[in-house]
């Protein structure tokens, strides 16, 4: 049983965002008009020390590399990486992330491009997509509110600041509910994909009690007895004590490779080996729609976590649009013809 | 018969022989010649606007270009209403990503080094720097970060000498609020 229990997984979630070993980085697409985009990635590290293999998106050896040196006014020395490449179209970052080598090649990542033409704007829509983890998980908004979900997607330096400033206590207590919640919304999203992975491994063997339906009905005494068991879960599971307490003994011993089987699948996706980055994207023209955040200037910002694409598909997408001129000179010689032959009848009758 | 056929001759005769006279006969010629002048003009107009507005006589073409115009005016109005109300919102969900790093994407991908200062970040855009003058900045940082550590090391090692600084910082800390 190679199992963890589900508050180690938070922890070590926890661990990767605040690593100080690996390079923080940051992606950036620069969406053209014509759908091509220059792919940029910034990585800050306090060595000189950046394994080419740890980049978070597909990487080769086309890609223009340039090294850069920062130093704070506490003599504190940063050393950037930078790399650019041009891609032509969404085709071919789609043809990267398919054939990608990386350290996050096991998730499944797509970006998507639309052009759509509205007579005096042209619209522009960029999104850069990673499918989710769990077939049978919940979405993290059924667990938390409006003020918790925002909260929770703002990137580590921003809730930093947060909690370092002068309402600190307000949003540690914030802090300490979502991080509650979410555990909450873990198992039970992780007890659901139990239940769909031991039904597909069990197949035709899987009736009566142990059916899809007759397991997903007593979902929540699952969760509630994993979560009362979170400290000593690893143990118990591979004991069989929770496995008898929920499915009763003689199951129990019945589905025993098929419950350890999907457990482990179920680990594979909690602890997904995914490298934490931050995406950037800059559209063209004018900024219209967005679910990044966005400072005054525009910027847009969205921090890359496995949780975010746990149970749902992070979709990290803009909207922008174009006039066209073209189109608004045609109009408005089309508009002064129109009022021009409305003139020019009242005269006549006159 | 013969008589009144006589009659009417002679009678045709002193008609023939009594002509009108003709005065002014240059002014009625100027006149006529200017009228059909005035009429050659007013064809010619008649003809360019004819022909660019001749759709205002015929009902369904005019009222389809109204209707075609109204629409137009409506479509604008209604989308830029609609982009305005987005942007509005974008700007309502602000959040400020504080002091980030991804700030740092320069446009010139070519200038490579940047300096952070207090002050703000001071690119040398025009100085690009060699890769030996690279190692040479690395290796001067380097020396510099181990003669500072050298220099708290041998502070921290002698307390007479700690002592001298914190007081003479102590001092210049108190000339400062004094000023």
């Amino acid at each position: 049983m190679n199992s963890k229990p589900l508050k180690v997984a938070v922890i070590m979630i926890l661990a990767l965002i605040t690593s100080c070993d690996e390079p923080e980085t940051v992606v950036t697409d620069i969406v053209h008009t014509d759908g091509s985009v220059t792919r940029r990635i910034e990585m800050k590290n306090t060595e000189n020390k950046f394994d080419v293999h740890k980049i978070q998106v597909p990487f080769d050896s086309t890609w223009i590399v340039r090294d850069s040196l920062e130093f704070d006014k506490k003599g504190d020395t940063t050393w950037v990486k930078r790399a650019e490449k041009q891609y032509r179209n969404i085709d071919e970052i789609n043809m990267s992330y398919r054939s990608d080598s990386g350290c996050n090649k096991v998730v499944s990542r797509r970006s998507e491009f639309l052009k759509r033409f509205r007579w005096f704007n042209t619209e522009y829509r960029f999104a850069e997509i990673i499918e989710k983890e769990f077939a049978h998980g919940y979405p993290v908004s059924d667990f938390l509110n409006k003020e918790e979900l925002a909260y929770f997607s703002l990137p580590k330096d921003v809730t930093n600041k947060f909690e370092k400033g002068p309402d600190s206590l307000k949003y540690k207590a914030l802090n300490d509910t979502i991080s509650s919640k979410t555990d909450k919304w873990m198992i039970k999203s992780a007890m659901a994909e139990w239940i769909g992975d031991f039904c597909t491994l069990a197949g035709d063997k899987a009736t009566g009690d142990m059916a899809f339906n007759a397991l997903k009905a007593r979902e929540d005494e699952l969760a509630k007895i994993s979560m009362e068991n979170n400290n000593h879960f690893d143990s118990l599971w591979s004991n069989g004590i929770i496995l008898k307490k929920f499915i009763g003994e003689s199951n129990a011993i019945k589905y025993k490779t098929e419950a350890d089987s999907a457990i482990n699948l179920v680990s594979k996706k909690l602890f997904v080996d995914f490298h934490n980055y931050s995406v950037r994207i800059i559209m063209p023209g004018k900024l219209i729609g967005t679910n990044g955040l966005m400072d005054s200037t525009n910027v847009l910002l969205w921090p890359v976590k496995s949780d975010y694409f746990l149970t749902q598909p992070y979709e990290m997408w803009a909207e922008s649009k174009e006039p066209n001129k073209w189109v608004w000179i045609v109009s408005g010689i089309f508009l002064l013809f129109v009022l021009a032959g409305i003139i020019f009848k009242s005269i006549k009758r006159g | 018969m013969k008589s009144e056929s006589s009659k009417y001759e002679r009678i045709t005769d002193i008609l023939k022989k009594s002509r009108p006279v003709l005065t002014g006969s240059e002014a009625i010629e100027e006149n006529v010649m200017e009228r059909i002048r005035d009429k050659r003009k007013v064809n010619e107009n008649y003809n360019i606007l004819d022909h660019l507005f001749g759709w205002v006589y015929i009902g369904w073409v005019r009222n389809g270009l109204v209707a075609a115009s109204v629409l137009i005016i409506a479509f604008f109005a209604v989308q830029q209403s609609i982009i305005l109300q987005r942007i509005n919102n974008l700007e309502r969900q602000e959040v400020s990503t504080g002091p980030s790093f991804v700030k740092g994407v320069p446009d010139d991908f070519e200038s490579v080094f940047m300096i952070n200062t207090q002050s703000g970040k001071i690119s040398l855009k025009g100085g690009k720097l060699s890769d030996r003058q690279l190692k040479q900045l690395e290796k001067s940082i380097n020396d510099l970060q181990t003669s500072y550590s050298n220099l708290i090391k041998l502070i921290e090692d002698n307390p007479e000498l700690k002592q001298y600084l914190e007081n003479t910082l102590s001092e210049k800390n108190k000339k400062k609020i004094n000023l």
